[in-house]
């Protein structure tokens, strides 16, 4: 299987999962459902950014610039509706 | 004009442009400073939201109850699947087979999430669910509309690309489709399951 396969297989993989999640949401906190949903989220932009957007041939600095970026972006979202 | 006179302009040319810190990032470095102004839009946005529904959560979350998770879902493996497709067209280029076929391909999928968002935003219009209904829902038309528009502009740059498929332009439309997907991973969780 080729990266590119294997990067399709697994988001393919983490959006069922937080449809899953979904249909437990009734029954687990609400907190836990959107840490889940948020971190399946923020692996799945990591995987399309470094495979499909290809960040993994940029210079040091760019991937340091951009997976840094994509960290604050979800750990800002995370802390705003875990804080609720 | 001799053959000696025409070398030194046509050399130049063919010099590869100096974009300076830009030169480190992969494609076309025009691309990726627009993809680059996009992230830092929608990010601003998205964080706009979520504060704005920790402000009204009772609202935000009777609102978001309203919309089709699934179809949502359904949107996001029909973007990945097509992100992907567009991702082979360019390998495929690369090793001198054809990209046509996965580019062909990755086109017709991604015109299914524009018809699955039509029909959802058809089911809100004809509920009275509009811009105005309160402010999730402004959000919400906003940020969707915000990103089908984005979505039928990568359909139309593709479109290009699958006529003139050079290996630069196919790297920089695949680009540009890439970022459409990579804002849809974030606002899907974001507007349709973040409770």
């Amino acid at each position: 299987m080729t990266i590119l396969t294997r990067t399709w297989a697994i988001l393919v993989s983490l959006t069922l999962l937080s449809l899953t999640t979904m249909s437990f949401a009734t029954s687990v906190p609400a907190w836990m459902v959107n840490t889940a949903v948020l971190l399946a989220g923020a692996f799945k932009a990591f995987q399309i950014l470094r495979h499909f957007l290809e960040v993994n041939r940029a210079s040091s600095g760019w991937r340091t610039l951009l997976y840094g970026y994509l960290v604050a972006i979800f750990g800002l979202l995370l802390a705003i509706s875990v804080s609720a | 004009m001799t053959e000696a006179g025409n070398a030194s302009p046509r050399n130049a040319d063919l010099e590869p442009a100096d974009w300076g810190p830009l030169s480190g990032l992969p494609s076309n470095p025009m691309m990726w400073l627009l993809i680059l102004g996009e992230l830092v839009v929608c990010g601003v946005a998205f964080v706009g939201f979520s504060i704005a529904r920790e402000l009204d959560p009772v609202t935000f979350e009777a609102s978001r109850s309203q919309l089709d998770g699934v179809q949502g879902g359904v949107n996001t493996l029909v973007l990945i699947t097509s992100g992907w497709l567009a991702a082979l067209s360019v390998r495929a280029k690369r090793r001198g087979a054809s990209p046509r076929p996965a580019l062909a391909a990755s086109i017709a999928v991604g015109t299914i999430f524009l018809v699955v968002k039509l029909f959802e935003y058809r089911s809100k219009l004809s509920a009275g669910i509009t811009v105005d209904t309160n402010d999730f829902f402004a959000f919400y038309y906003l940020l969707t509309g915000f990103h089908a528009l984005h979505v039928l502009m990568g359909l139309i740059v593709l479109s290009i690309v699958l006529k003139w498929d050079s290996l630069d332009n196919l790297e920089t439309g695949a680009a540009f489709w890439h970022m459409v997907d990579l804002i849809w991973v974030v606002l899907y969780p974001l507007i349709y399951l973040v409770r």
